[in-house]
């Protein structure tokens, strides 16, 4: 731990790697907890594999990959959630369709792509110790799109996602919403895909929200409380994988689940006294 | 009598190839507490869903009036059966209840004092201020029904509509909630949906009965004939006091 301590003071890139957990947490925090109160986290892991296809087209086209899996992830979310509002009875297969189609595009692209390119690595499973000063503006900004859109719509999205027929009754466009909601997971997708990877972004997004839906009243301190969880599992998970020298992505979702399950069994215990 | 507030002319709907109502035709006037009784699956859930323009007629027309006889879309309180949401959702009974603002609130994240004032004087109607603070979850099915019809007061709508407010409740609680709305009728177009006509029809003014069709609406006229062939058995009568 002192070792880990010594050398978060003198290497950039482990500052630049810490900055990165506390900025993703905010976007964890907030939009975890909608996807663990509307119960939509395999829906979002399927948006979370469909950003491959983008990643993939960017590097065939020489473009940036993170404005690739942006595109995508958006582009996803919209086709998504716009045919399951008028499909839902086949909602999981649509979504296995998306998962796999994304992943399937992605892999074409990137094997007609001159040089196989290692980045891609970093993008499936993570990599937090090569984040530069660039990719924590990124997440800054997208951390403020995600903030500004759900303050402002705070109380509009608390009713959709409480009670979709009584906010459709109050003549709230809760398919509008839904699709917002959806953007926003594909936002929050692309910063988290910087810590662990798209394949395990998943982890990020529900289990510290699940943690904090244990103990809190209130949406709002659902954000805060997951924020701060998120937080404190990936730097432990940067500290942890630090000195055996393991892969970051991979220690930071194996804290998330244990910090999951011990919350559990802390909960029962709570409970059965 | 009344003006007419909802105007039902000749409504049928089909789930598919099933139909679910025919031919139903009813008016309900200003004021009125009109019970809609039937057996499971006679469709009381789906004209309640067609009143609140939820689902589309296949036919017939629904039209709604306020008092001066322009539409009223945004006057209808609606009390649903409460089972949908999740138990452990993070939201606490006043939040619910403000909700009743969503369509007229100007703020951002928050809602104003006088918002937050009208919240407090609904759950105070319906005794529920000492529980503002809990998590609507926890609630006991009574619990939740006052929260519920809080919310859809907040509302400030010139009708309101119920769905089983009673369906989870004890008999002690159910005479509560039943006695508290026979209160709001007086300046409240109030419609309710149960199963449960012995209940009922000591508070409501007027009954009608579905079982696909629409077997009668007066509850002077209710005769075992009619209970017989809405329920597909004999029942035995029921005594009315008016």
């Amino acid at each position: 731990m002192n070792e880990f301590i010594t050398a978060l003071t003198e290497y950039t890139f482990l500052q630049n790697a810490i900055f990165a957990c506390l900025l993703a947490s905010i976007g964890c925090g907030v939009i975890g907890s909608y996807v663990v109160v509307k119960k939509i986290s395999f829906l979002t892991g399927g948006i979370a594999h469909s950003v491959l296809a983008g990643m993939g087209m960017a590097y065939y086209y020489n473009a940036s990959p993170i404005m690739g899996a942006i595109i995508a992830a958006l582009v996803s979310s919209i086709m998504i959630g716009w045919i399951n509002l008028r499909w839902k009875e086949h909602e999981d297969v649509l979504i296995a369709a998306f998962w796999s189609a994304g992943m399937a595009i992605g892999i074409l692209f990137l094997s007609r792509t001159p040089g196989y390119n290692v980045d891609l690595m970093s993008y499936l499973f993570g990599n937090i110790l090569l984040i530069t000063r660039s990719d924590l503006l990124l997440m800054f900004l997208l951390d403020m799109v995600v903030l500004t859109v759900v303050f402002v719509y705070y109380k509009h999205f608390l009713v959709s996602v409480f009670d979709e027929e009584f906010a459709r009754l109050r003549g709230i466009n809760t398919e509008f919403f839904y699709i917002l909601l959806l953007c926003l997971i594909s936002i929050t997708i692309v910063i988290l895909i910087q810590l662990v990877g798209l394949i395990m972004v998943i982890a990020l997004l529900t289990l510290p929200a699940a943690i904090a839906n244990q103990y809190v009243t209130s949406l709002y301190k659902m954000f805060l409380l997951s924020a701060v969880v998120c937080a404190v599992i990936s730097v432990a998970g940067v500290a942890i994988s630090f000195g055996p020298d393991l892969p970051t992505g991979s220690v930071i979702v194996l804290t998330a689940c244990c910090a999951y399950f011990s919350s559990v069994i802390f909960k029962q215990i709570l409970s059965s006294k | 009598m009344n003006n007419v507030v909802i105007d039902i002319d000749d409504v049928s709907f089909n789930y598919g190839a099933v139909p679910v109502l025919e031919n139903i035709s009813l008016k309900i006037h200003e004021d009125e507490f009109i019970g809609i009784i039937g057996p499971n699956a006679s469709g009381k859930s789906t004209l309640l869903k067609l009143i609140l323009g939820l689902l589309e007629p296949d036919k017939g027309t629904i039209s709604k009036f306020n008092h001066d006889g322009k539409d009223l879309r945004n006057h209808i309180g609606y009390v649903p059966q409460h089972s949908t949401f999740s138990r452990d959702f993070p939201v606490t009974v006043g939040e619910v209840v403000m909700m009743g603002h969503i369509a007229t609130s100007s703020k951002y994240f928050r809602y104003s004092k006088k918002e937050i004032e009208s919240a407090k004087q609904a759950m105070q109607k319906l005794e529920i201020e000492d529980i503002e603070k809990r998590q609507a979850g926890e609630l006991s099915g009574g619990q939740l029904q006052r929260v519920l019809i809080a919310r859809a007061l907040v509302c400030q709508p010139e009708i309101l509509i119920l769905d089983e407010p009673t369906a989870n409740v004890d008999m002690r609680i159910e005479e509560d909630i039943f006695s508290l709305l026979k209160n709001y009728s007086e300046h409240m177009t109030i419609i309710v949906v149960s199963h449960d006509i012995a209940f009922i029809s000591g508070y409501v003014d007027r009954v009608a009965c579905l079982n696909r069709t629409l077997v009668c609406h007066n509850t002077e006229s209710i005769s075992g004939k009619m209970i017989e062939e809405l329920y597909d058995a004999p029942v035995k009568m029921i005594h009315h006091h008016h």
